[in-house]
């Protein structure tokens, strides 16, 4: 090709190509009516079936959050409510700096390290759930970081978000990854709090995302979950917590709680446990922790417990407030020696007491004497009657029947022995139902800890009322016990760690031993205090319950003061405000002046 | 005297060419609206468009015989660059086809397709008659280039090449049953590539083979010819309306703006809006048969014949695959898939037609 090449005249060639340049018009025009009619198969013929497949295709169902109900205390105060919450999700394909969108989303997505970050968005699927459960602040923040790669996916369950963080967190429970409720009340009302999710239909593209020029249409409308109100004050709960936590703290305690009833109706105003949780982070806790005691654990009351001998014993007609009993500081019986407690109210030897100086000084051989003078069947009967060894049925979950041994089973000992609350066991609610009755004049009620359900509206689904059980002593009975609870904190045990300045309180300390493989343990003690506020006709029925307390032991030391503080703390709370010294007459005040 | 050279020129094919360009960049714009990666494309492919009219319209003032001269050289620099890609070219999706020229990259595959219909045409003319031993001479020649292509992988350029190859023999060979062996032979060789592992990676295999049964993988090697079937179709008589595309532009059709590019017209534009397109691709055809008829020496009339093989093999192909009817071999659309290379190859290859059509009223010295 390195000479000028020979220009060949087109004649020979045209003449020899004229056919083949035929034949290959022929076979262009053939080709040319495949394509065409081929087109008019799949757009004109098939068109509107294959159309039909498109928006098959672009139809993505999304399914709707069901807002879980929230919770309310008595006031209307949010103690739970659900947030919407978001996922990060990463298109791998589009990201090519890795490690850079990972540092840039760090400080944004804090719980995760830029190294597990940048792992995600180098993962080797096409979409992959970077982050889930972040909140609408941190899905705003990366929305505007307008990441190539990075969206923002909505979730069909939401956060629960509470406000306070641990108020009465070992009550309401948490939830789980779903907003399952898996404890508490979140666990037991979980039907109710937990809506109906909806479906939504919508055109979206190859990744479900809607699309810009659609009408996305809802099929089924999700149905909000219930709401709950709780009979608790949340300012009562949290002043409870606070003196409980530092009671327990002062004692260096292994636990404690304290429950605050309003004897008329069973409503708990307050229900507190030491330890307790943060709610959002659940998991850094121990099962331990999150216990709900005061439903969960049986105990031993100890001489709280008196005040059920001596319901018993004056109902049965038995034992009258005259009748006096030896008053002595040990009882041999059935091999077994029962002893009063050192505790400054000895009751020495030679005289007699009655029924109220036992309860006063809190006497186990006196209470021993009541107990085996009204005889096992009175004792077992009025068990009965007032529920022990029954769940009260307050509606929270794991609650434990208490432990009463069967009339049967009873040996020598054992009557003396629940006469003063060992040999027996129940839980805190129990004990604190049980005062209520003697508050309200006998009458044993239904403790309730929710008051109402509210429909996804906020109207009043159901609501429930005080509940009745039956009656548990006599309205004499009843005011004759709370004279002897009165008397503990005027001059018995109570006195003065139960008084209050300026209101009147009545109660009954409690100083149980607590048993272990079979044995009572030494310096093992619960310490408690159950107690009226204001004594004539009580607003308040307040338990304060300390397990382990070291340093002290005794009711009157250790839970009496919480007790004084948070009774104190109610009857402001109520509005009542204390009452000051007597009027004094002006020409005094002036007399004095001069 | 001559009569003015503006009387003689094909203003028709120019027009169907820039309309069809123009077109494509509203398509381009309209299958990208979604995708902020790709948002810059239509704008880019203006630019190409501009430089494309230009080199057509330089190709179009170089008298074609040049190319005959300069065949050898550019032959040599055709390998070359081949050669280049192979070495230290960029790769992407798979494929190794591109050297980097700062901002932009450079296809070599593209022109390649225009020098070997020159060097085709050059060696074919040269001969007084054509028989097996020239005609071994010129597939061995075009047989390097086009196995440098199939390397990187580009089988669908590669196919393109031997379409050009055939066209160019089909007119040049002396006796047409020389022909019939060479048809033979191709098709044998066409049996082993697509029946057996030897030359095809099994997906390219699949990928050429699936528009037979395109339901037997909807998800896998179906997927795309399924989807742009799906475009194409929902597109029914009238079309979607221009940026109303939900298939090509929510990325169900992969490559939307490339090789797909003509999912947008079926699906926005529908079967007229097809049916014009084709119309233009018509003009153009007709307009490079014509060159061809009117070539006043055989270099001439072959090397039409090539770009006319070329361009109607490109939009057959490429046009069919979206209805199923074609492989997918992953060839662009002439003047409307995005990219600059191609649309460069494809301007002057309708320069270098409209020279030879130009010509055909000059005397022959």
């Amino acid at each position: 090709m390195k000479n000028v090449p020979a220009r060949r005249p087109l004649e020979a060639s045209a003449r020899r190509s004229s056919g083949r340049a035929k034949f290959v018009f022929y076979a262009l025009l053939a080709i040319a009516c495949l394509v065409v009619s081929r087109f008019f198969v799949v757009q004109v013929r098939e068109g509107p079936m294959l159309a039909a497949r498109g928006y098959e295709q672009r139809l993505t169902t999304v399914n709707l959050a069901a807002h879980r109900g929230s919770i309310f205390d008595r006031g209307g105060v949010t103690l739970v409510r659900s947030l919407p919450s978001q996922s990060v999700y990463a298109t791998t394909g589009e990201i090519a700096d890795a490690r850079g969108e990972a540092r840039t989303l760090q400080p944004i997505l804090r719980d995760l390290t830029v190294r597990d970050l940048a792992d995600s968005l180098r993962a080797r699927m096409p979409y992959i759930q970077v982050d889930h459960k972040i909140t609408r602040e941190q899905s705003n923040a990366i929305a505007k970081l307008a990441l190539p790669g990075i969206s923002i996916v909505p979730e069909t369950t939401g956060v629960r978000f509470d406000p306070s963080g641990r108020l009465a967190s070992t009550v309401i429970g948490f939830t789980g990854f779903n907003e399952n409720g898996l404890a508490g009340i979140e666990y037991a009302f979980d039907d109710l709090l937990r809506g109906t999710p909806g479906k939504m239909e919508l055109e979206g593209d190859e990744f479900g995302r809607a699309i810009p020029f659609a009408q996305p249409h809802v099929v089924i409308a999700a149905k909000p979950g219930h709401s709950l109100v709780l009979t608790l004050d949340s300012y009562l709960q949290s002043e409870t917590e606070r003196v409980l936590r530092e009671t327990v703290a002062k004692w260096h305690a292994a636990s404690g709680n304290a429950i605050v009833m309003d004897p008329w109706t069973g409503e708990v105003l307050a229900l507190a446990n030491a330890p307790d949780y943060d709610v959002p982070r659940y998991d850094r806790y121990t099962a331990d922790d999150r216990r709900d005691r005061a439903i969960e654990d049986a105990y031993e009351p100890g001489s709280v417990f008196k005040l059920i001998t001596a319901a018993a014993a004056l109902d049965s007609g038995k034992v009258t407030p005259e009748d006096r009993f030896p008053a002595r500081d040990r009882l041999p019986i059935g091999g077994y020696t029962i002893f009063n407690a050192e505790d400054g109210f000895l009751a020495g030897s030679g005289s007699t007491e009655n029924l109220e100086e036992i309860i006063a000084k809190s006497h186990n051989v006196g209470a021993a004497e009541v107990g085996m003078r009204i005889g096992a069947r009175t004792m077992a009967d009025a068990l009965d009657r007032f529920g022990f060894g029954r769940p009260t049925e307050v509606g929270l979950p794991g609650e434990s029947p208490g432990i009463v041994p069967p009339l049967a089973t009873w040996s020598e000992t054992t009557l003396p022995t629940i006469a003063f609350g060992q040999g027996i066991s129940t839980t805190p609610m129990a004990i604190a139902r049980a005062y209520a009755a003697i508050a309200n004049g006998g009458l044993l009620m239904r403790p309730r800890i929710v008051s109402e359900i509210l429909d996804g509206d906020g109207t009043v689904a159901y609501r429930y009322a005080p509940e009745i059980e039956r009656r548990v002593m006599t309205a004499k009975t009843a005011a004759v016990l709370r004279g002897y609870l009165r008397a503990v904190v005027v001059r018995g045990t109570g006195n003065p760690t139960a008084r209050v300045p300026g209101y009147t309180t009545a109660g009954k300390t409690g100083t149980a031993q607590i048993a272990e493989n079979g044995h009572y343990s030494a310096g093992a003690y619960v310490a408690s205090f159950v107690g009226l506020v204001p004594a004539e006709v009580p607003k308040y029925v307040i338990l304060v319950k300390i397990e382990r307390p070291h340093g002290a032991i005794y009711g009157g030391v250790v839970a009496a003061p919480a007790f004084a503080e948070i009774a104190r703390l109610a009857m402001m709370r109520a509005g009542v405000l204390p009452a000051g010294p007597r009027l004094v007459r002006l020409d005094s005040v002036a007399k004095r002046r001069l | 005297m001559e009569r003015p050279w503006y009387t003689s020129f094909n203003w028709a094919m120019v027009a169907a060419a820039v309309l069809v360009s123009l077109f494509g960049v509203l398509c381009i714009h309209s299958a990208d609206l979604h995708d902020p990666d790709a948002s810059g494309e239509w704008r880019k492919q203006l630019i190409y468009i501009g430089i494309g009219i230009a080199v057509m319209s330089t190709f179009a003032a170089i008298d074609y015989h040049k190319w005959q001269r300069w065949a050898f050289g550019l032959y040599i620099a055709n390998l070359l660059l081949l050669g280049l890609v192979m070495v230290g070219g960029r790769s992407a999706l798979g494929a190794q086809r591109w050297i980097n020229l700062g901002p932009v990259q450079f296809q070599p595959s593209e022109p390649a397709k225009l020098i070997l219909a020159i060097c085709i045409a050059a060696l074919v003319a040269r001969a007084t008659t054509f028989g097996w031993r020239e005609m071994g001479v010129t597939i061995g020649a075009v047989a390097v280039p086009a196995l440098l292509i199939l390397k990187q992988p580009d089988l669908g350029t590669s196919l393109v090449i031997v379409a050009i190859l055939s066209a160019e023999l089909f007119f040049g060979v002396t006796r047409a049953w020389y022909f019939g062996i060479y048809a033979a032979a191709l098709g044998a060789i066409g049996a082993v590539v697509v029946g057996t592992n030897l030359v095809l990676r099994p997906f390219q295999r699949n990928r050429l083979l699936v528009f037979l049964h395109p339901d037997a993988d909807p998800q896998g090697a179906g997927w795309n010819l399924n989807q742009s079937q799906i475009a194409v179709g929902s597109g029914e008589l009238f079309g979607k309306g221009l940026y109303r595309g939900t298939q090509t532009q929510l990325d169900f059709v992969p490559e939307h703006s490339r090789d797909f590019i003509n999912t947008v017209v079926g699906e926005e534009f529908g079967y007229l809006g097809e049916i014009g397109l084709l119309a233009l691709y018509a003009v153009i055809i007709f307009g490079a048969v014509r060159a061809m008829l009117a070539a006043r020496d055989r270099f001439g009339f072959l090397l039409a014949a090539g770009l006319v093989a070329m361009l109607a093999f490109h939009i057959t192909i490429n046009v069919g695959m979206t209805v199923g009817i074609m492989p997918i071999t992953g060839i662009p659309l002439p003047l409307m898939s995005y990219g600059g290379t191609a649309v460069l190859t494809d301007f002057a290859a309708i320069g270098i037609m409209l020279n030879i059509h130009l010509q055909r009223d000059r005397l022959v010295f």
